[in-house]
């Protein structure tokens, strides 16, 4: 059976065919992706190595489906946030962030919640 | 407890060289450990993520990272003996290719007992000797040291650290 349009066909068990949607399987997409972000960037310092790591250009390269996503894990880390910020600057095309909180990860990453909550009806 | 890390990440830690003295944290890093920083991260990134001295260039060579860590008194120095009343820092790092000059990768600090501490990327803080414990594929090898003279309030977060084992 061919899926409908814009809904994916994620596994089959039992015969069972299982389905997904677009936004569904960009969420499960992203989480792998951060999952393979963390273990490939290892014990680096260095906030560009993080950024080129493949599974990092992979999440930019979803494009703007990822800024939700990006948004969420952002608000899902608290405290410690991870370094989203480059690929919300490629994403977005802007950046938020006062000069003064640059490497506060938690300021900077409630600089962009607070710009993301400022443009969540647009999405 | 063993540290966040894989073993292959830095092959020459081994039980016995190493103590881990913090919790794992994003909030900081070995850079901004070294400068006595826990609260942002130091990169002289292309993207203005990191913070980076005022005045010193942005870029990912290990003249930025001396003239980074120059704005707060250290200069370069021949050796990381220990020397009472100086404190030290190493200045790690990895050359491309042979003929290409080496891209800064990571920092340690000298402690007053001589041990050095280290802030390993996203994992826990570690003291360790010698200094190139965390030598190996991901952070290379020591390039220079730099010094300054210790004084009662530059060590006051790594006193603190130092003497707590997680």
């Amino acid at each position: 059976m061919s899926p409908p349009t814009g809904v994916f066909r994620t596994h089959t068990l039992h015969g069972v065919e299982f389905f997904t949607d677009p936004k569904v399987q960009a969420c499960l997409v992203f989480k792998e992706l951060v999952e393979q972000w963390r273990a490939e960037r290892r014990a680096t310092s260095s906030i560009t190595a993080m950024a080129m790591c493949d599974a990092y250009q992979k999440i930019i390269g979803m494009g703007p489906d990822a800024i939700p996503l990006i948004i969420g894990q952002l608000r899902s880390e608290a405290d410690e946030p991870d370094q989203w910020f480059w690929a919300l600057q490629v994403l977005t095309g802007v950046n938020p962030v006062a000069d003064e909180d640059r490497g506060d990860f938690v300021k900077m990453a409630q600089s962009w919640i607070n710009w993301a909550e400022n443009k969540e009806n647009a999405w | 407890m063993p540290g966040s890390w894989k073993s292959d990440e830095f092959p020459r830690l081994a039980t016995g060289n190493h103590v881990i003295t913090s919790p794992a944290t994003r909030r900081y890093n070995c850079i901004a450990w070294v400068a006595g920083e826990v609260t942002r991260k130091w990169w002289p990134d292309p993207r203005n993520i990191g913070w980076w001295p005022a005045g010193v260039k942005r870029a990912e060579t290990i003249e930025a990272f001396v003239e980074a860590y120059g704005t707060l008194g250290f200069r370069l120095c021949y050796d990381g003996s220990l020397q009472p009343g100086v404190e030290k820092v190493a200045i790690f790092g990895i050359r491309p290719s042979e003929n290409e000059l080496p891209i800064p990768t990571h920092a340690a600090l000298q402690l007053e007992s001589g041990e050095w501490s280290s802030k390993l990327g996203d994992f826990e803080d570690i003291s360790h000797s010698p200094v190139d414990a965390v030598a190996g594929p991901l952070y290379g090898t020591v390039i220079c040291f730099l010094e300054r003279q210790r004084t009662s309030d530059t060590p006051r977060v790594l006193r603190a650290r130092a003497s707590t084992t997680f």
